[in-house]
């Protein structure tokens, strides 16, 4: 059933769609005010819809940019299984399920798995790390220099990622800067100063750190001192503190937002290098535990990068089969998806409440029009018109309002957006972020809002069409 | 088998608790190519019966058969048929679309009628010239004088080329000289074949029909 015969809309070949058009835009231009308001109705309806959409979408799009420039998309990260705590204590030692220790065995075989571009361990240590007087706690990454080729790594403010595997050379982000009382932010340099009354902060431009120096202290763990500190020996430190100098050789954008938040590649060092610096051995209950029992874990984390984001699945399945804990950001993004999908849709809503309203003003101004064109309609069909050529008229001069109102809306609606990025930007400007697209109209949005304009107009055309088309001839050509 | 049978035709009009009968049992016969007026005072059922005849009206009862078929037997659609192609109506108060030029009113019909959009201009310009409008054309009705604006109707009705002409006192709001203009073209449409019906409540115009049929409280009081 086409929707012209559900609509009973009778649509002979001589009366043409170019004649309704022309007759709808007549009719209209007719009683012009009330039917620029109707149009206005409707764009400030559809204008409200897609900046509305196109508001979530651009999240959304800024999000998943993000995600997929920083290469995070298709990464998975490989973790050391944990231990369930509340399970009993003899099963802690069942090293059935963590039988896999993140060693260089591991990354080997890791990298034979078809679809993986590379595989690269993470050493994690907790340190103390120190530039002048000040310092601050962290947990350091050592990786090989090889990682700074791919993507995560691409987002150097000054000098290089690490040049070499053995030397003590370190990546510093911009989140551990400001942990260490160091200031790089240039632009609002001047402004940051005055109000930093107290002189708290060191203020550099990123260059002038490249090749300075870090002190990095660890602490180690010795056994056998240990039991000489519980047998009472006076002179035994189980504990010993190491301090290692470390050149800057790069400055990274941090990962964290806010200044609270750190990340454990705040301090990025060699690999090599980090395998030099005695530790205190383990990171967790699990691997002291390991230590018992097989070999220990090289690695605190394993990162795994494919080349073609449609391997991630594949080689995501292929590892958990190895019995190893993963974790793909690509996949929680379904989910996060998902519930954009849900803020677009209460958004939508919104938009879509504006558009009712305006659908009844459509079936008001066609109400009205009926009302005045009442000896019309009987005209025309004293002179042959069948009720679906008076239905069609109707509908036509709904399209048209539909129509109009859609493009006039999508064009408020993008002047809105880009009116509103601009003022926002510059806000974010101001406090020396970088700017963002706020707005992004996918096509499916433009396409998709005329249709629904279009079909709200007919939907709203209903009813004063068929009002239209029961008019009786007699009474209404006696009209006055 | 006559052209027009009217075979106990009865309309009736239900106001609230009141019954009008309108139109009661009226039996009678139209030939081909008659001119007939039909006259009667305000109220004695004359129109309801040309609005019957012009299939905008259905009856309560009785059949009016064109050429033996009954008018009412297919429903809506065949009375938009019958309006469309069999005939053409003329009201006293012309019942032009406002926001339409002559032309376009012309046109409007020969849309309904289902002639192409090419050709429909022609047509209307030469139907307007046959009543001697041709160059008000672009004219809008506020523009036309009565009883130019009445021969835009007659020429309107005439669009689809019907066989027969009902006219409602197609006189009634004109002067007596364009009331003469317009009654020559329908002896002119009669002349040429046409079946014309026309309502008058002037004794002087019934003059010009061949014959003339009186109506009273819904019946036919004589035929003359």
């Amino acid at each position: 059933m086409t929707v012209r015969s559900f609509l009973n809309l009778e649509h002979p070949d001589n009366m043409t769609t170019l004649d309704l058009i022309r007759m709808a835009l007549r009719n209209l231009w007719r009683t012009r005010l009330r039917s620029s308001l109707t149009i206005l109705g409707v764009m400030i309806g559809i204008g409200a819809l897609i900046s509305m959409v196109a508001f979530g979408s651009g999240m959304e799009k800024n999000i998943s940019d993000a995600f997929t420039s920083s290469g995070l998309f298709s990464r998975i990260t490989i973790t050391p299984v944990k231990l369930d705590m509340n399970r009993p204590m003899e099963s802690l030692t069942d090293t059935s399920g963590i039988s896999v220790p993140l060693d260089d065995e591991l990354l080997e075989k890791i990298r034979l798995i078809p679809g993986v571009e590379e595989a690269y361990g993470e050493i994690q240590q907790p340190a103390k790390v120190a530039w002048k007087e000040n310092e601050t706690t962290l947990t350091y990454t050592g990786v090989s220099p090889e990682v700074g080729k791919t993507k995560a790594y691409q987002n150097l403010l000054a000098g290089t990622f690490l040049t070499s595997d053995t030397l003590g050379q370190a990546v510093i982000s911009t989140d551990l800067l400001r942990r260490l009382k160091i200031r790089i932010d240039s632009e609002d340099m001047e402004r940051a100063k005055k109000k930093d009354t107290a002189n708290i902060y060191t203020y550099l431009k990123a260059e002038d750190l490249i090749g300075d120096t870090l002190l990095l202290s660890t602490a180690t763990f010795h056994p056998m001192q240990m039991m000489g500190a519980l047998t009472g020996n006076q002179e035994a430190n189980p504990l010993s503190e190491r301090v290692s100098p470390l050149v800057i050789v790069g400055v990274r954008e941090g990962e964290s937002d806010g200044p609270a938040d750190r990340s454990n590649t705040d301090l990025l060092i060699p690999e090599g290098f980090a395998t030099t610096i005695p530790s205190i051995g383990f990171n967790s209950i699990t691997e002291f535990l390991r230590k018992g029992s097989g070999k220990p874990d090289k690695y605190a984390t394993i990162q795994v990068t494919v080349a073609n984001p449609n391997n991630l699945t594949p080689v995501r399945q292929e590892l958990e089969k190895m019995g190893l804990k993963v974790f793909a950001l690509a996949e929680q993004m379904k989910e996060i998806r998902r519930a954009f999908l849900a803020v677009n849709a209460v958004l939508g809503v919104v938009g879509f409440i504006a558009l009712i309203v305006a659908g009844l003003g459509i079936i008001n101004t066609l109400l009205m029009s009926i009302l005045e064109r009442t000896r019309e309609i009987g005209i025309m069909k004293a002179i042959g018109g069948s009720e679906g050529q008076i239905k069609s008229v109707f509908f036509g001069e709904a399209a048209v309002i539909g129509l109009v109102g859609a493009i006039g809306g999508i064009i408020l609606g993008w002047l809105v957006t880009l009116a509103a990025g601009a003022i926002i930007n510059m806000k974010i400007k101001e406090m020396g972020e970088v700017p963002v697209d706020l707005f992004y109209f996918p096509w499916w949005l433009i396409i998709g809002s005329i249709g629904f304009a279009i079909g709200l107009s007919l939907i709203a055309g209903l009813y004063p069409a068929a009002r239209a088309a029961r008019i009786d001839p007699v009474e209404a050509l006696r009209w006055s | 088998m006559a052209f027009i049978e009217i075979d106990h035709i009865r309309k009736i009009y239900r106001k609230a608790t009141v019954t009008v009968p309108a139109v009661n049992d009226i039996s009678f016969v139209i030939e081909k190519g008659e001119f007939l007026a039909i006259v009667g005072k305000s109220g004695s059922g004359k129109s309801t019966l040309l609005n019957l005849l012009g299939g905008l009206d259905t009856p309560t009862s009785g059949e009016i058969r064109f050429e033996g078929e009954n008018l009412f037997a297919e429903g809506k659609d065949g009375l938009v048929r019958h309006r469309r192609h069999r005939v053409g109506m003329v009201f006293q108060s012309f019942q032009l679309i406002p926001g339409q030029t002559a032309a376009e009113n012309i046109e409007l019909a020969l849309a309904f009628g289902g002639v192409s959009r090419t050709e429909r201009h022609t047509r209307a310009l030469e139907l307007l010239a046959q009543v001697g409008l041709a160059e008000r054309a672009n004219h809008y009705p506020t523009e036309l004088s009565g009883g130019e604006a009445q021969r835009v109707a007659i020429a309107r009705a005439l669009a689809n080329d019907p066989d027969i002409l009902l006219a409602d006192e197609p006189t009634g709001n004109l002067d007596t000289q364009n009331g003469d203009i317009v009654l020559s073209i329908l002896q002119d449409l009669h002349r040429q074949g046409r079946t014309i019906i026309m309502i008058t409540h002037d004794p002087d115009m019934a003059q010009v029909a061949q014959r003339t049929i009186r109506m009273q409280d819904g019946q036919l009081l004589e035929a003359l």
